[in-house]
Parts: C-alpha cells; sequence; structure tokens
C-alpha cells in the first residue's frame, strides 16, 4: 500500500514538474516575444562642402517602430495604419496614414510612357556587379562580414562598402535588415541599394559607406554605424503619442 | 625662472614668430579678378537699390540683407558672402566687405583659366551649411563666360540686368516665410490642347496688360481664365496646383524685378557709376529694361513646346495685373498658400455665357485654328524625333561634363534644332561641333541626346563590326583610365579633352571630361 502510494506520489511530482517546466517555457518564451529590438545608429552624410552627423535611436516590434533622431521622432502603427511625425522643438506633430508602399520603380515599357512625365524622373537602371570579399571583423561586439557593390547606370553611379551580420540569425538582424530595406526604398537617391540587400535576407548591415553620383547635384556620402542592436524590455508607451502634443493638419486646399 | 629657461622660451616664442612671418610672406597674396570685383560692386548696388524700393515692391519685405551669396566661377573660384558658418575650404578674404558682410574665398580647386567680363549667369537658393539646426538658405550664383552666339551683341550686357537677377533671387528667399505654397515644381511636357491654350492664355495677358481700358482689360483676363480651364484637360489635379504654384514662385520674383524698375523711375540716385562698370546704365532708361519684360511675356506665348518656363512671365503678368486692378491683393498670400489665377478668379467672375461665347472670340481675336495646325504640325515632329532617338539600340557612349560644370546645351549651336521631353533635349540633325576652352567635340550621329543637362548620349548601332570601340590618343596616362591631352575617335563623335577619364564596359562607354583647360607643363 505504502508502496503504491510512493508511485503515485512519484508520479503527481513528475506531472507537476512537467506542467512547471511548460509553464516556465511558456513564460520564457513570452518574454522572448515581448523583447523589442533597440538599435541605435549614427549616421553622417556629407553633401556640398558639409557634414552632417545625427544619432538614429529604434525601437521594432512587430507592428510598430519608433524612431528619434535629435529633437524629432517618428512613430508607425502598422497596427492601427497610422504614422506619427512629432517634433519636439515645437511639441506639434503630424498623422498620415500608412499607405501601401509602391513597388521597387522599374523602366516603363514604350507602350506605358505618358508623353506628359517622359523625362522628368530620371530613374536609374543600375548594372551592379557585388562581390562577397571574404573580409571579416568584429564591430561592437558583431561579426561581419564585407560585401562591396558598385551599381553603374548611364547618368549616375553608386558605390557601396557594407559591413553586414555574417549570420542571419542574430537577434535583432532580420527586424533591422526589414527596417533598413523598407527606409532605402522610400529614398530615391538611394533605393537602388535594396537591389544589393536583397540578395543577403535578413542579414543586418551594420556598417555601410555609401557614395552617390547624381546625375545632377553633387556627390553625396553617407556613412552609417550600428553602436548598439539588442532585444530588450522597451520604455514604457514607447510607441504612443506623448501627451500635450498639438496636431497639425497636412490637407490640401 | 632662471636666464636659461627664459633665454630657451623667448628662442622657441621668436623661433615660432619668425616661422609663421616666413609663411605668411610665402603665401601669395591672392587678387581677385577684375570680373569678380565687379560682381561684387553689383551686388552691393543691388542692396542700395532694395533699400529704395524693398518695401514698395511686396509690403514688409525687408529681410534681403539676411541671406549670404555664393558666386562660383569657371575657373573654380567660389566666393561666399555673408555666410555665418563658412566650411573649410573657404578662407577669409581680408579688408574686403560689401556693406557690413565678410567675404570669404574658395581656391582650393582654381584652374588657370582667365575670369573676364563680360559673364552670363544663372542661379538659385541652396540650403548650404546649417545654424542653429536648420539650413541655411544660401543665394547662389554661377558664372559662365558668354556663349559665342551671344557675344555677337554685347551691348546688350547690362549691369541692371545683373541686379534685377539678385533681387529675383533674393525675393525668393523672402518667398520661404512670406509667401506659402503647398505643392512642388511643375514637371510636364506639352500636347497639341496644352499648346493651344497655353498660347490663348498669355496672349489674353499680353492684351489686359497692354489694354487701357479696365473693362477691356477685365475681359482678356476672362480669356485668361477660360483658356487656362481648357488647357488644363490633360492634366492631373496635382499638375495643375503646381503650375499655378510656380506661377506665384517664379510669376511674383520676376513681378519683383519689374516693380523695382518702376520704382526706381521715382528717383534713385546710382552710387555705381559707369566709369567703375562700363556694363552699367544706371538705371537711366528704365522703359527700355520694361520692354523687355512684355517681349518675353510675348515670345513664351508662342513657345509651343514649353510649359515649365511659362510660369516666369504668366505669373509676373497675373501679379502685375492683380495689382493694378485689385491693390493689396498680396495681403492673404503670408497667412496661406494661395494662387494668382485664384486670385483673380475670385475677383473676376466668368459666367456660363462667357464659357458659351468663348470659342468664337479665341478665333475672332486670337485666331485659334491657325494656333490649332501650328501646335498640331510642332507636336508631330517632336515626337517622332524621339521616336527616332529611341529606335537606336546599340552601345551607348555617356560624354559627361558635369565634373567641368559645363550645360551641353549652352554650347551647342543655337541654330541647331532639338526639342525637349523633360531632360532629354533630342537634336534630330544632330549637334555638330561644341568648343570650350580646350575642349572640343564633333558629334556625327544623327540623331544626339543630350540628357539631365551635362551628358552627351551616343548609341553605336554597329559597334559589332569593329574590333576597338573608339580609337585613344594621349599625351600621358595618369592612371587606369586616366589620360591627358587625350583625343578619342569613333564613328558617332571626335573628343578633345584636356584630361578625361574612360570607362568601358558590356553595354556603355562613360567618358567623364575633367578638366576644362591644359594643364601647364
Amino acid at each position: 500500500m505504502k508502496h503504491k502510494s510512493n508511485r503515485r506520489f512519484n508520479m503527481i511530482r513528475k506531472v507537476i514538474f512537467l506542467l512547471s517546466l511548460l509553464f516556465f517555457s511558456s513564460l520564457l518564451s513570452l518574454k522572448g516575444y515581448a523583447a523589442d529590438v533597440h538599435a541605435v545608429i549614427d549616421t553622417s552624410r556629407t553633401y556640398m562642402d558639409f557634414t552632417r552627423k545625427y544619432t538614429n535611436e529604434y525601437w521594432i516590434a512587430k507592428d510598430k517602430t519608433y524612431r528619434k533622431a535629435d529633437t524629432f521622432i517618428w512613430i508607425t502603427r502598422k497596427d492601427l495604419g497610422l504614422a506619427w511625425s512629432i517634433n519636439l522643438r515645437d511639441n506639434s506633430y503630424i498623422e498620415e496614414k500608412i499607405t501601401t508602399p509602391e513597388k521597387p520603380a522599374q523602366a516603363p515599357s514604350e507602350k506605358e510612357v505618358d508623353i506628359h512625365t517622359l523625362g522628368w524622373e530620371y530613374k536609374p537602371q543600375y548594372d551592379w556587379s557585388i562581390k562577397e570579399t571574404g573580409e571579416k571583423k568584429d564591430i561592437n561586439g558583431i561579426r561581419c562580414e564585407l560585401v562591396t557593390a558598385h551599381g553603374e547606370a548611364d547618368f549616375s553611379e553608386i558605390s557601396l562598402d557594407v559591413w553586414l551580420v555574417t549570420e542571419a540569425n542574430i537577434p535583432g538582424s532580420a527586424e533591422l535588415y526589414d527596417l533598413t530595406v523598407d527606409a532605402l526604398k522610400g529614398d530615391m537617391a538611394r533605393s537602388a541599394i535594396v537591389e544589393v540587400l536583397m540578395k543577403f535576407k535578413n542579414r543586418a548591415p551594420i556598417h555601410r559607406i555609401e557614395i552617390i553620383e547624381n546625375p545632377i547635384a553633387p556627390t553625396i556620402r553617407q556613412e552609417s554605424q550600428v553602436k548598439t542592436l539588442e532585444k530588450t524590455e522597451p520604455p514604457p508607451k514607447i510607441y504612443e503619442l506623448p501627451d500635450g502634443l498639438k496636431k497639425i493638419s497636412m490637407e490640401r486646399n | 625662472m632662471n636666464a636659461r629657461k627664459k633665454s630657451f622660451l623667448l628662442f622657441t616664442v621668436l623661433s615660432f614668430a619668425a616661422f609663421a612671418s616666413l609663411w605668411a610672406q610665402e603665401k601669395p597674396k591672392f587678387e581677385l579678378p577684375l570680373a569678380v570685383a565687379s560682381e561684387l560692386r553689383r551686388l552691393e548696388e543691388t542692396y542700395r537699390v532694395l533699400d529704395f524700393a524693398a518695401e514698395k515692391i511686396w509690403p514688409g519685405w525687408k529681410s534681403y540683407k539676411d541671406f549670404p551669396f555664393m558666386l562660383s566661377f569657371e575657373n573654380g573660384l567660389r566666393l561666399l558672402i555673408g555666410h555665418p558658418t563658412p566650411p573649410k575650404e573657404f578662407e577669409l578674404f581680408p579688408d574686403h566687405k560689401i556693406q557690413d558682410k565678410t567675404i570669404y574665398v574658395d581656391l582650393t580647386k582654381l584652374a588657370p583659366l582667365e575670369i573676364k567680363e563680360p559673364l552670363s549667369c544663372g542661379g538659385g537658393i541652396l540650403p548650404y551649411g546649417m545654424s542653429e539646426g536648420r539650413p541655411i538658405q544660401t543665394v547662389s550664383m554661377n558664372f559662365y563666360k558668354v556663349p559665342l552666339s551671344e557675344k555677337e551683341d554685347l551691348s546688350k550686357m547690362k549691369t541692371e540686368d545683373r541686379i534685377l537677377i539678385y533681387i529675383h533671387e533674393l525675393f525668393h528667399c523672402f518667398q520661404r516665410a512670406n509667401v506659402q505654397f503647398q505643392y512642388g515644381n511643375l514637371r510636364y511636357n506639352s500636347d497639341v490642347n496644352y499648346a493651344l491654350y497655353s498660347e490663348i492664355e498669355g496672349r489674353a495677358l499680353e492684351k489686359a496688360y497692354a489694354e487701357s481700358d479696365s473693362e477691356k482689360a477685365k475681359g482678356y483676363l476672362k480669356d485668361f481664365i477660360i483658356a487656362r480651364e481648357l488647357k488644363r484637360k490633360s492634366m492631373t489635379e496635382a499638375q495643375q496646383k503646381e503650375e499655378s504654384s510656380d506661377d506665384v514662385r517664379e510669376g511674383t520674383a520676376v513681378y519683383s524685378e519689374v516693380r523695382t524698375l518702376e520704382i526706381l523711375k521715382e528717383g534713385y540716385k546710382p552710387q555705381l557709376n559707369a566709369t567703375d562698370d562700363p556694363y552699367y546704365g544706371e538705371f537711366k532708361d528704365i522703359d527700355s529694361f520694361l520692354k523687355k519684360y512684355t517681349e518675353r511675356l510675348k515670345s513664351s506665348s508662342e513657345n509651343i513646346y514649353e510649359s515649365k518656363m511659362k510660369c516666369y512671365d504668366y505669373g509676373c503678368f497675373q501679379a502685375l495685373l492683380l495689382q493694378r486692378f485689385f491693390p493689396g491683393w498680396q495681403e492673404p498670400f503670408s497667412k496661406e498658400a494661395c494662387l494668382m489665377d485664384d486670385e483673380l478668379r475670385k475677383r473676376i467672375p466668368v459666367s456660363e455665357e462667357d464659357k458659351a461665347g468663348a470659342q468664337k472670340r479665341f478665333q475672332d481675336v486670337y485666331n485659334f485654328e491657325e494656333i490649332k495646325a501650328r501646335a498640331q504640325k510642332a507636336m508631330e515632329e517632336r515626337d517622332s524625333a524621339y521616336k527616332a532617338l529611341i529606335s537606336l539600340k546599340g552601345k551607348a557612349y555617356i560624354i559627361s561634363f558635369k565634373e567641368v560644370q559645363q550645360y551641353v546645351s549652352a554650347v551647342v549651336d543655337k541654330s541647331k534644332k532639338s526639342y525637349d521631353l523633360g531632360l532629354i533635349k533630342t537634336y534630330p540633325d544632330g549637334i555638330g561641333k561644341i568648343k570650350f576652352e580646350d575642349v572640343e567635340i564633333d558629334v556625327h550621329q544623327k540623331p544626339a541626346e543630350v540628357n539631365q543637362l551635362f551628358y552627351i548620349r551616343l548609341v553605336d548601332t554597329e559597334w559589332k563590326k569593329r574590333s576597338k570601340p573608339y580609337s585613344l590618343q594621349f599625351e600621358k596616362q595618369e592612371s587606369d583610365s586616366v589620360y591627358k591631352n587625350a583625343v578619342i575617335t569613333n564613328p558617332l563623335f571626335t573628343l578633345k579633352a584636356p584630361k578625361v577619364r574612360i570607362k568601358d564596359s558590356a553595354k556603355r562607354v562613360k567618358i567623364w571630361v575633367l578638366s576644362r583647360v591644359r594643364e601647364k607643363e
């Protein structure tokens, strides 16, 4: 009888152990899910004799992003379909609806050409030569590999030196990669760089130097380096509009 | 401190002082070319003209001395005037000031090219540098040797025109804070409908301005309003707003020039004189300058292909007519983004009856059918020239003049026929020979393309038949791809240049002209 009850006790102990294991592991995974990506990136941009330096701080969650540079904050809330641009200087903000990003620019076929707009916007079609140099180094504790690329079009060129994380599964890499691709897509002069990054899916660019020779405007040199890349708990309400801001209307007459 | 220490310190200080004075002596003093010094005097006179006229040109215009100027010359010389934070390339140019403004010079890219009058110039407003977290709006003026085609009539070179250009650009600076805009620049190519009604618009403005009877003048303004509505059938709403915005942006800047001239008639006493500046007529013949604006409106109206540049003249005359009939019209422009054509519509209502009678009036007054036939023929010519250009397939040759900042069309013989579609300029009969300083190119291909202002693009349709795409002769090779005193020849063109870089790839050969003058060995 005693033997039987010991067996039952052991059984209960095992079940309790398994249940608690399940409970704690689910808690751990929940914790992992709740952690957002935090990145700090230093950028310098040289254009027309002047170099402008700035630091961007990012928080990236599943449907939300936060970016702060100087006295400006940009919050995107895909869950709400909204984007806010906040100016801390005058405590104002602009609210815009998030629209589906357009497909990357492609040369229109001859049939699609509208004579009214022809020739006004130069969309370079780059021929890329991309080289995985095999050169590796640690940047702020992250193992990186150098890829160089040169894009050549009729009237413009881009040179790119980019140190990508060696492994796409480094915490935060995929999220930072997506964010970088999204940001570049929206920048007309630099959107072609996305074509290079697409070949290295989810490998975040940790340090990159871009030299853009525009057809008419002077050369742009831009350098960005990730100082911090981590997964951690975000500060409370980071993706919310701060209190007391004045909304500015974007409506056009 | 003991004597030995003292003497050591004294020796060190004296050594530094001697070195510094030696350095100062060895550094040659830079003398401004006479043509550049003249430009500074003209800028100074501009400020005096504005002291006299600004407040009457546009209520509240006081800020004209708040914006720095950058003057850039073909020899690489740059001057920065009144800039609070000049970049490291610029050094103080001592003992020279314009009013209280400090002058800096950039000599880092100076080429051995003589800068002589007369010079032509163009410019715009550039954000150049930052101050207190904001871009510094700088008036950037580029000076060029007067093109050969214009050199025949040097009597046309007038300092007054230069002063008016400076005023134009300074008015753009004033607009930043005082005239609001919601739309960007129009980027639109004309079609038959646009060309037809645009010409009627321009002629209506011309007639309204010339008409002394107010009611008749307003009748022409109704024609302008109706023609504008009909013209815009092929434009998107955004393009329509952009066009009207450009009328305000550029038209009011040209209006500031015309108003300056009108106000100077009230008795301006110039301080710069014809002895200091032989190109200066001291604004004695103001009517001849005013006449240019009506002539420009006429020629702009008749320009079948133009869409973007008409805003200068059409906008100016809308503003002048608003000023004549509705003084004080500027008031709402600083509070919200207003459009001058809207202001005219509000004040000169067009009835359905006016619209119904417009077609007959357009025929009777403006010769509608004749304009239409002309526009149709012109558009067919333009479109077929473009089709011929894009039908060329093969290896591309791109010759870049960006490094020497030479707009190609500025040095092409003006008699060569050309058609613009955006920034693509088609020369159906080729561009022939071009020469500036020590650069020469003879283009044999027809049609030829000039694109993005700085580039000639040619297509070699028979490149596969030849073993070498081009032949190259040079005096000296500087690196893998840079050649000095080079001559590049192929069936499409012959290029001679003091310095070039060449890159040959599967699809294209790119040639950058790196210098406009031969270096002295």
